[in-house]
């Protein structure tokens, strides 16, 4: 199956909220698009009762995000109902690509005469969207930054939209027969208004199929929305599976805060991405391993401090913890809440604490009385908490 | 100084009681805000300053240079495209999580119209000891020849407060903001730092994701000022969004050793970590001097 997000994998900021295959589904039927009769189901006895009602030959398709569904046994055909709840058996609760599949889309199966693919994705190299068009299924290499002879591919402006010429550059260049050119320019010109519409990063239908019955039918579409768009896109909030997350990045989430695990054993966080992840380097240059990445924002208040220790200590296999903050404000009020969030979170591990910045009147007096160290200086603190970490062990 | 003209007339979009420290903190340092922006508010006054319920109204009484937009996500579109529209030539967008599709329009308008977009989600530019757009904290900035860029803020302030304590002075600092899509990159402020007299010695604080650091190392071989870098994110797993949306590697695109190859090629000095940054710097400046010699 073609996608074009294999190919444009540099482009896709991987921070955007991917949308499941059935949801796009509904999103695109709702404006117009023709997708195959069908519904999700969880259960092997939803499965069979669908298959009954569609009647005849169905698709089982894994709700997994997962690139190449198809090759990893996400995707099945099963002729009748009692074969379709057999195979349905190996899809529920499936491991495919790391993801455990909890539903299925039952859907009728569709012979297609031909297939087309198309799709937008925002660009962030070039930050322009652009408009990506083949009729070929053809598997090119992924390495390829940008798709190359059988992909057609346009450069959007943002004030032209879609124009004239792209749309018969498609026709010819893509080889589409006249009687369909009118049904294709108009897929494309919807799209491209869900695609803005939705604030998505990527919007593709991979393929649209040109059935027997001479219907064009939605066979596969992918979508992924902009993080940073969700507060006027409240409806695609809502549809998203929060089940995936666990309760640590839930509850990152909650406070504001960004959150990525990792493998170490030392808990970080600071004031600032940047900040963050050069700690977690320098924890990494002491010889130690950083047990997460946790950015509680440059203006934080100084009551989210509580909030990110008791965050980290949810994680069991964090054996120390070092918190380095670049104050804007002061570093006195700063200090005395780290010291009471400790407190007050019954921190047994070894904590060290870098604090310096704008108005830095030596915090580290305020240290002495407390069970944490301090330190003023970056790979002073670091290189502390990784002997102290090793130590304990 | 050349980086930008002296004296600029500045107006603030949305001027709430939020952001009344960051212009006082502006005024104090010598900063020139002629007027507030609060689209559909009443004309009144904030913390001394004109605050007008639109651009025209505001452009008339005051003329202006720059803008710096504290707008919420929803209405940065709206006030950038009216600023660009009025001609006027640098905008500042402080406000962080503006949502992707704006900003591309935004960008491409600014690019037409030849003005200069910092963000969004950027600390703005400060020129050290004459002027400050943004709201860093000018405290930890002492005059002299270095010029600081970089892509998330308070690792940037580390830098700066860094070479401060070293003795070491900056000539001005800009921050390009974290976000996915933003304006100006790496290679163009390289460029105003190329041309800036007051500028020996340029600092990148550099982190993972993008591809600004990959495009400023095609235009620092023909630079003629030596640059370091400090490159975040050795440690990041790949596919993560690190809290800023383009703090992400993507592939092999973004990642640290595309970074560091890439910049190790163009003859950049590579620095572990902020505290070597002054000995870097330092050793620059003695070079700088025994070639004089």
């Amino acid at each position: 199956m073609q996608t074009f997000e294999k190919y444009l994998i540099s482009t896709y900021t991987g921070c955007a909220m991917k949308i499941a295959e059935y949801q796009v589904k509904q999103i695109l039927k709702v404006n117009g698009f023709k997708v195959p009769a069908g519904r999700v189901a969880v259960s092997k006895e939803e499965v069979y009762d669908l298959a009954a009602r569609i009647g005849g030959p169905v698709a089982l398709k894994a709700q997994v995000f997962v690139k190449g569904k198809m090759n990893i046994g996400g995707i099945k055909f099963a002729g009748d109902p009692d074969s379709a709840k057999e195979m349905s058996t190996e899809l529920i609760g499936a491991n495919l690509g790391d993801t455990i599949n909890k539903k299925i889309l039952v859907e009728e199966y569709i012979e297609s005469k031909k297939e087309f693919y198309f799709g937008f994705v925002l660009d962030r190299r070039i930050r322009k969207n652009i408009l990506l068009f083949s009729v070929s299924d053809e598997d090119v290499s992924a390495d390829k930054i940008y798709p190359t002879n059988s992909i057609l591919k346009f450069l959007i402006k943002p004030e032209h939209g879609i124009t004239k010429e792209m749309l018969k550059k498609i026709f010819i260049d893509a080889g589409i027969e006249p009687e369909h050119r009118k049904k294709i320019q108009e897929f494309i010109l919807k799209l491209y208004k869900i695609f803005i519409k939705f604030d998505a990063e990527l919007l593709e239908i991979s393929p649209m199929a040109l059935d027997i019955n001479g219907e064009f039918v939605v066979l596969d579409a992918k979508m992924k929305i902009d993080d940073n768009a969700l507060f006027r896109q409240e409806r695609m909030t809502r549809l998203e599976d929060e089940e995936d997350k666990g309760a640590i990045e839930l509850k990152a989430a909650k406070n504001g805060f960004s959150y990525v695990r990792l493998k170490g054993d030392i808990g970080v966080f600071g004031n600032g991405a940047g900040l963050v992840m050069e700690t977690m380097d320098e924890v990494a240059r002491a010889g130690g391993k950083p047990a997460n990445f946790l950015n509680i924002t440059s203006d934080f208040s100084t009551d989210s401090i509580s909030d990110a220790v008791d965050l980290i200590l949810m994680d069991s296999g964090v054996k120390g913890i070092v918190i380095n903050i670049f104050c804007c404000g002061q570093c006195i009020d700063v200090a005395k809440s780290i010291i009471a969030a400790c407190s007050a979170n019954k921190v047994k591990i070894p904590v060290v604490v870098r604090i310096d910045g704008n108005n830095n009147k030596d915090p580290g007096n305020i240290f002495k009385n407390s069970n944490l160290i301090y330190s003023s200086s970056i790979k002073d603190a670091v290189s502390k908490i990784v002997e102290i970490v090793r130590l304990v062990e | 100084m050349s980086i930008i003209v002296k004296n600029q007339k500045i107006l603030v979009y949305n001027l709430t009681e939020k952001v009344v420290d960051y212009c006082k903190q502006m005024k104090a340092y010598g900063s020139r805000i002629v007027a507030g922006v609060n689209p559909g508010e009443e004309k009144h006054k904030v913390a001394g300053i004109n605050t007008f319920g639109d651009l025209k109204e505001a452009r008339e009484f005051t003329g202006v240079d720059l803008a710096i937009i504290f707008s919420d996500p929803g209405h940065v579109l709206r006030d950038a495209v009216e600023t660009i529209m009025a001609g006027i030539k640098w905008v500042v967008i402080v406000t962080e999580q503006v949502p992707l599709q704006d900003m591309v329009k935004i960008i491409s308008l600014a690019e037409k119209s030849g003005v200069r977009v910092l963000g969004a989600g950027s600390a703005g530019l400060i020129i050290v000891g004459e002027q400050k757009f943004g709201v860093m904290p000018d405290a930890i900035f002492t005059k002299g020849n270095v010029a600081v860029a970089g892509k998330s803020d308070t690792l940037s302030y580390e830098v700066v407060y860094q070479l401060t304590r070293s003795g070491i002075g900056q000539s001005a600092y800009i921050d390009l903001g974290g976000e996915a899509v933003s304006g100006m990159r790496f290679q163009n402020v390289l460029q105003l730092f190329e041309r800036d007299e007051d500028t020996k010695v340029i600092v990148m604080v550099c982190q993972i994701g993008g591809i600004s650091e990959e495009l400023a190392a095609k235009y620092i071989p023909v630079m003629t000022k030596p640059v370091v870098a400090l490159i975040a994110g050795q440690t990041a797993p790949a596919g993560k969004k690190m809290g800023h949306g383009s703090a992400i590697i993507a592939k092999e695109e973004g990642s640290f050793n595309s970074k560091y190859n890439a910049l190790v090629k163009a003859g950049v000095h590579i620095a572990k970590g902020p505290e070597e940054i002054p000995h870097i710097v330092k050793s620059l400046f003695t070079q700088r001097a025994n070639r004089v010699l």
